[in-house]
């Protein structure tokens, strides 16, 4: 059930309705129960998992909060969080383990001497494996007591609008909420819905429209030139975010109707003027778990390393992020190359701050803007291509600069189109920023916001793709 | 609850009134002599015009016709009513491009009683039971009259973008002839009078065909049941109706034409309704009697309409 779907809008406002009907104290168990129906929708063998990855950590946290002795703690850690990364490596990296086995066995020549199963990945598990395996760090390191409450654990992990693709609560925000939930104002509401509408425009008018093209070659590399390869990673790199943050924002907005506060997964990332500026405002919510729960702690555990210990956490924390994302070697590649340009930059800071000082203001910032916007659209390559095989093709593709393939592309898809396609972009990049505050701004003018919501409604009629249900971020 | 409603009824009313006015501009506005709107919803929308809509021009609901063909493609272009008009038989071919179940059963519904027609004849394909295509959705909405018709098309369809295309068929007129495969011939029947073009040539000389190891379409069970719906139409109609499956290239998926027949085969048992198979037969040939890899051409059609005309004459 995705969210656009009239399926799932039904299910929203019935649950939304129903919570009227219950007291603060009681609602979460109507969420609950949703929560399981919505996820059961997938089968019912991932219910069977997400409940066995919720009892694993809820035991675990119990555990550590009666032990006191540090060395038992820490063995207790060890065990539940080694045994949430098999339960996903079995689902998520076994393939990644078949290719890899495969590989060895055609550069020996000889036949693959073990076929290793290959498991149908639960939708979302990426996701609540990190957000319960954050809630065990967080009772670890005493940042919060353990939750005694089952049930309210239980929805911590399973809440439906995030479980899909996040974004990934933390238990230190999410937990209190279930105790007692207030149903949401009608300034609240209206704000929601707002949110939701945008997402929706995000989804359809942008991201689908861009990913028409994007598709078109990405699947067959070798047929298209340099210059309209550029264009491409600027088309994609525009298609992720709108994507992602259209569910983000969605997932936000369902939790709004249902009275609970979601964090924000995007601080508008192509504003960033540098990398690490860029991870700032990018996927928030795994970002923000990779620096407190993998970065931090290596950070510490090798501070006398000084510099070097920066440099060795940046470097495990992206190989990580790079692994989260898939079992593919392409995004092991991405999160090393992301180390990489972190890992520069870090060594070129001062640098940069002398070069900013003497170049005028604004030279340097839409400058660094544009460049850090390009140096990420590279790196998407990783991100979107099959396999290394064809960043390979796609790298060899961006040397040859065929004008007259360029012109054949430009004429086949009407210049006039991608004109308009452009404008729409520039357009949404701009606006991005000042829609965002004015819907999330619940004192603004109910008229304003009328007029907003139906200048967007009237984009969504007349402008939406239709054809693809999924969101890009599924995947993982 | 006050505030909500007086909200929601104040955004409803600027939405309808932005959206007509937009769309009124869209399709007002031309941009290298057609409406802005090709730009924007060039994806799905086709300027005007064409064979469905000289189609619509012909149909009156008042004539009486012995037959009336329903199906995609292989309909429109499979049923010569130039021919069967000189058997005696009045035919009009209501077949328009990826006509899916649905949509058929709208035309059927709209158009056909026991009053003005006696026969229906259903072209079936593997295709019909993809679900419903919205080309042929948008082909209607903007081609077939009545309005009203359209509308019904548009709104079965549940789809936003059939929204879109019932306003322009309000705000740009459909004078522009637009030149569509083959010639129309009157009564909707459109004849291509071309041998197998050359890609398929080169495809059949090169032996690429016949080697396919699965089905291609996924069979959607709503179209099996618009499929029952329109035999039910009929029967309540006391119209008769008779499924056909026209004659097929080399180049067709057996996988789903087998699996069309598995799903036909009980509905026709069912329902004790007629059912002629031509996608089983040999004496058609891909090199001389189709244009393409699945549409008969003028010779093929001809040979086929003969043959079928023979056999429901021996079957009745």
């Amino acid at each position: 059930m995705v969210f656009q779907s009239w399926y799932f809008i039904l299910f929203l406002l019935g649950l939304s309705v129903a919570q009227n009907f219950l007291l603060p104290t009681q609602r979460w168990i109507l969420l609950l129960l949703g929560s399981f129906f919505f996820y059961s929708l997938t089968g019912w063998q991932p219910a069977i998992l997400l409940l066995f990855t919720i009892s694993i950590t809820y035991g675990s946290a119990l555990w550590l909060s009666h032990e006191k002795q540090q060395n038992r703690r820490y063995k207790i850690l060890l065990l539940s969080v080694t045994t949430q990364i098999l339960l996903l490596s079995a689902f998520k990296y076994l393939g990644f383990f078949n290719g890899l086995i495969e590989g060895i066995s055609d550069w020996m020549q000889s036949p693959s001497w073990v076929q290793l199963p290959q498991l149908m990945l639960p939708l979302g598990i990426s996701f609540y494996t990190f957000q319960s395996m954050g809630y065990v760090f967080d009772v670890y390191y005493n940042i919060r007591k353990p939750e005694r409450h089952f049930g309210h654990y239980a929805l911590f992990v399973s809440f439906f609008p995030q479980i899909q693709s996040g974004p990934i609560g933390r238990s230190k925000e999410m937990l209190p909420q279930w105790k007692s939930i207030a149903l949401p104002q009608w300034e609240m509401v209206r704000m929601a819905m707002m949110l939701f509408i945008w997402g929706i425009l995000k989804k359809f008018v942008i991201a689908d429209r861009l990913g028409i093209y994007v598709d078109e070659v990405y699947d067959a590399p070798q047929q298209f030139s340099g210059a309209v390869w550029i264009l491409i990673l600027f088309l994609y790199t525009i298609q992720l975010y709108a994507d992602f943050s259209a569910y983000s924002d969605m997932a936000i907005a369902s939790a709004q109707l249902l009275g609970i506060q979601l964090p924000e997964n995007f601080l508008f990332p192509y504003k960033a003027n540098n990398i690490t500026d860029f991870w700032r405002r990018w996927h928030l919510s795994l970002s923000g778990w990779l620096r407190d729960y993998i970065y931090t702690p290596l950070l510490f555990a090798k501070k006398k390393w000084k510099k070097w210990a920066v440099v060795y956490a940046i470097a495990i924390t992206f190989v990580i992020c790079g692994i989260w994302h898939g079992p593919k070697m392409t995004f092991v590649l991405f999160g090393i190359v992301q180390a990489v340009l972190l890992i520069f930059e870090m060594q070129t800071k001062d640098w940069r701050a002398r070069l900013s000082n003497r170049l005028p203001h604004w030279i340097y910032q839409p400058l660094s803007i544009a460049l850090t916007f390009v140096v990420i659209s590279f790196c998407f390559i990783l991100f979107r291509a099959e396999g290394l095989h064809e960043v390979k093709a796609i790298f060899s593709r961006l040397s040859c600069w065929d004008y007259a393939s360029t012109l054949d592309y430009l004429k086949e898809k009407n210049g006039s189109v991608l004109f308009g396609l452009f404008a729409m972009l520039g357009l949404f990049l701009l606006v991005d920023e000042k829609i965002s505050s004015v819907i999330r701004n619940q004192k603004e003018n109910p008229r304003k916001l009328g007029i907003y919501f139906s200048i967007m409604m009237v984009v969504i009629l007349i402008g939406m793709v239709l054809g693809k249900e999924q969101f890009i971020y599924f995947q993982f | 609850m006050k505030h909500a409603l007086k909200w929601l009824s104040w955004i409803f009313l600027i939405t309808a009134v932005l959206y007509i006015s937009t769309l009124f501009c869209l399709c007002k506005i031309q941009y290298n002599r057609l409406p802005l709107f090709y730009l924007i919803m060039g994806d799905y929308a086709a300027p005007n015009g064409g064979h469905t809509y000289h189609a619509s021009l012909d149909w009156n609901d008042t004539v009486h016709f012995d037959v009336v063909v329903l199906g995609a493609s292989r309909a429109q272009r499979g049923y010569s009513t130039v021919l069967f008009d000189s058997l005696g038989v009045k035919m009009f071919n209501m077949g328009t491009p990826s006509q899916s179940l649905l949509n058929s059963r709208i035309l059927l519904e709209k158009h056909v009683q026991s009053k003005n027609v006696k026969e229906i004849w259903l072209d079936v394909v593997p295709g019909l039971f993809k679900g419903n295509a919205f080309e042929s959705t948008s082909d209607l909405i903007q081609n077939w009259s009545p309005n009203k018709t359209a509308l019904t098309v548009a709104y079965e369809s549940k789809d936003a973008r059939a929204l879109n295309l019932w306003m322009k068929r309000l705000f740009c007129s459909n004078s522009m002839e637009q030149e569509g495969k083959g010639k129309y011939c009157g009564n909707g029947y459109v004849e291509v009078n071309a041998s197998l073009d050359s890609k398929w040539k080169t495809e059949f000389e090169a032996g690429n065909f016949g080697k396919e190891t699965k089905g291609f379409v996924s069979f959607s069970s709503e179209a099996i049941d618009e499929l029952e719906r329109i035999i039910l139409y009929c029967q309540s109609e006391n119209l008769k109706i008779k499924l056909i499956a026209s004659p097929i290239t080399v180049f067709s998926n057996r996988w789903d034409q087998m699996k069309m027949n598995e799903i036909i085969q009980p509905i026709v048992v069912k329902y004790n309704i007629p059912f002629f198979d031509y996608s089983n037969r040999t004496e058609w040939n891909t090199l001389t009697d189709f244009y393409d890899e699945k549409h008969l051409n003028a010779s093929g059609v001809r040979k086929f309409n003969l043959d079928l005309w023979k056999s429901m004459s021996s079957h009745q």
